[in-house]
C-alpha cells in the first residue's frame, strides 16, 4: 500500500518530533520505524520475555504520542530519551516482579543526560552508531563489560553484583568505572 | 563525631575520572558523593565530563544484537492510537519559528497545478462516487483533460502518485466544498480513508487569507464542529495536504472558516467554504 510515509522518511528527528507534537500520526509511524528496533531489543534484553517486551515497546510509543511534550529536544536526543524511558520502565517492571529495591536509584545520575547537540550524532545513522558501539564493547575487557552490562541491564548495584559473582566489591567498582571510562575513550567522537 | 567530610584533598592527586565514573554509575559512598558534588560545583569542565560519561552509558543498548520486531506491535499501536487535540496556530508558532504561514508544509502541501487536486478527485469519483457526481459530467470532462495534462508531467512526483493511490483505497469517502464570499470561486474536497484515520484536503482557487487571519478546516460529526487543521494555500491558490482524521473519520460535512491566527478550538470567524451534508 502506498502511503505518505515518504514524507517523513528523509526528515531529521526534530522535524518528525515537531509533527508528532502537532498530532501527526504519520510522523509517529516514522519515529516508530526509526527507533522501535532499539526500544524492542532493549526491552527484550532487560525483560527477557518477548511478549512483555512487545507490550513495553507499544507502551513507550503510546506514551510518547500521548505526551510528546515530555520530550525536550534541547535536553537529549530522542534516541537517548527513548532508551532511558525504556530502561526505566523495564527495570520498574523487574522491580515489581522481584520486589527489588533501589533498582532505578543505582543509575539515578543517568536519568536523562543533559546532552548537548553533537553534530556527529546528528549525522550518523543509527546503524552506523550501533556498529561503532558494538565494536567498542568488543574492545572492552570482558570482565569490565560484564559488570557494566549487569548493572545496566539488570539494574544490579555493585553490592548485588558482588553477592551474585563472589567478586570483591572494590574490584567490581573498579571494573565498572574503568569499563565506563574506557568505553568513553573508544566512543569519544560520539559521546563528547 | 564530625560527619563533615574533609575537602582539603580536592587536589589533582584525587582520581577524579574514576570518581566521576562512579558518580554516573551511582556507586559512590556518601562521602565520595559529597566530594564529587563539591568538585563539580567548582569545576564546570567536570560537568561536561559527567555528561560525556552519561551519554556513553546511554549508548550501551546500541550494542545489543538486532532482533526482529513482532509485526503485531505496530498493528496494535496504530490501530488503537487515541485522538490528540490539534494545537492552535499559536502553539504551532511557538515551536516553529518563524511565521506559521507555512504550517501546511509541515503536513504535506504539494506544489502543483490545480488539476493535481482534481485528478485525485477523479480517481475516487471513478471508483466510488459515481452516483453522487453523476450530474457533473461537464466538470468531469474538464477534469479528465486536466488529468491527461498532468499525467504527462507528474510521473516524477512520487507524492502526487501517492495521493492518487491513497484516494483510491477502498472505504474512502469524499466530502465536497464550494467557496463563497471571500473565497468565491474556490472549490475543494476532503477525502477520508477511515481505515487509516487519514484524509486529504484539496482546494483550488483559494486566495491568501487577510493579514492576521488563517483558514481553518472543520469537520462536522454529530452536529459538532471538530477542528481539523489550520492552513494557508500555496501562492497559486492550491492546497493539497494530508491530515490525521482520527477524531473525525465519520464526518458528514466539512467547512472552512477564516479565523484569527490565535484562534481557539471553536470556529468564530466567517464561513468561507462549505458543502452539503451527506
Amino acid at each position: 500500500m502506498v502511503s505518505f510515509m515518504t514524507q517523513w522518511k528523509e526528515q531529521p528527528d526534530h522535524a518528525v518530533i515537531l509533527a508528532i507534537q502537532q498530532g501527526d500520526c504519520l510522523a509517529l509511524e516514522a519515529l516508530y520505524d526509526r527507533y522501535s528496533g532499539l526500544v524492542y531489543k532493549l526491552s527484550l534484553r532487560i525483560l527477557a520475555n518477548p511478549e512483555a517486551a512487545a507490550d513495553l515497546t507499544q507502551e513507550i510509543f503510546l506514551a510518547f504520542w500521548n505526551k510528546p511534550n515530555n520530550y525536550q529536544c534541547d535536553r537529549a536526543s530522542i534516541r537517548v530519551f527513548l532508551s532511558v524511558m525504556t530502561r526505566s520502565q523495564a527495570l520498574n517492571q523487574l522491580r515489581s516482579a522481584k520486589s527489588q529495591r533501589h533498582l532505578i536509584q543505582r543509575f539515578g545520575q543517568m536519568a536523562m543526560p543533559e546532552s548537548r547537540n553533537n553534530p556527529n550524532l546528528d549525522q550518523v545513522t543509527l546503524e552506523e552508531l550501533s556498529q561503532r558501539v558494538k565494536t567498542a564493547l568488543e574492545m572492552l575487557p570482558e570482565a569490565q563489560r560484564k559488570v557494566l552490562e549487569m548493572a545496566y541491564y539488570e539494574g544490579l548495584s555493585q553490592s548485588d553484583i558482588t553477592e551474585k559473582t563472589g567478586i570483591p566489591l572494590g574490584t567490581i567498582k573498579s571494573r565498572s568505572r574503568q569499563g565506563l571510562l574506557k568505553l568513553r575513550e573508544l566512543l569519544k567522537d560520539w559521546a563528547e | 563525631m564530625n560527619n563533615i567530610p574533609d575537602f582539603s584533598n580536592l587536589s589533582s592527586d584525587t582520581p577524579w575520572s574514576e570518581l566521576l565514573a562512579g558518580y554516573v554509575l551511582g556507586d559512590l559512598s556518601s562521602d565520595d558523593m559529597i566530594l564529587v558534588q563539591q568538585y563539580l560545583a567548582s569545576n564546570p569542565s567536570a560537568i561536561a565530563e559527567v555528561e560525556e560519561l552519561q551519554i556513553t552509558l546511554s549508548l550501551l543498548p546500541l550494542g545489543l544484537d538486532d532482533v526482529a520486531i513482532p509485526e503485531h506491535i505496530r498493528n496494535n499501536l496504530f490501530t488503537s492510537l487515541p485522538d490528540r487535540t490539534i494545537p492552535t496556530i499559536a502553539a504551532a508558532r511557538k515551536v516553529n519559528k518563524p511565521r506559521s504561514r507555512n504550517i501546511q508544509r509541515r503536513w504535506f502541501a504539494i506544489s502543483g497545478s490545480i488539476a493535481a487536486a482534481t485528478i485525485a478527485a477523479l480517481g475516487l469519483q471513478s471508483y466510488q462516487l459515481q452516483q453522487e457526481f453523476s450530474a457533473t459530467r461537464q466538470e468531469l470532462a474538464r477534469l479528465r483533460e486536466s488529468q491527461e495534462q498532468l499525467l504527462t508531467r507528474s510521473n516524477s512526483d512520487d507524492r502526487y502518485q501517492e495521493s492518487i493511490s491513497f484516494m483510491r483505497q477502498s472505504g474512502s469517502r469524499m466530502l465536497t466544498m464550494t467557496g463563497s464570499g471571500l473565497v468565491s470561486g474556490a472549490s475543494g474536497n476532503v477525502v477520508i480513508v477511515p481505515e487509516q484515520n487519514r484524509a486529504i484536503l484539496t482546494v483550488q482557487k483559494m486566495p491568501q487569507p487577510p493579514a492576521g487571519k488563517i483558514y481553518h478546516l472543520w469537520a462536522v460529526v454529530n452536529n459538532q464542529k471538530i477542528a481539523c487543521i489550520q492552513f494557508v494555500p500555496e501562492s497559486n491558490g492550491q492546497v493539497l495536504m494530508q491530515i490525521p482524521a482520527n477524531r473525525w473519520n465519520r464526518a458528514t460535512q466539512v467547512v472552512i472558516t477564516v479565523e484569527p491566527e490565535q484562534s481557539e478550538s471553536q470556529p468564530t470567524g466567517e464561513m468561507v467554504m462549505s458543502g452539503e451534508k451527506i
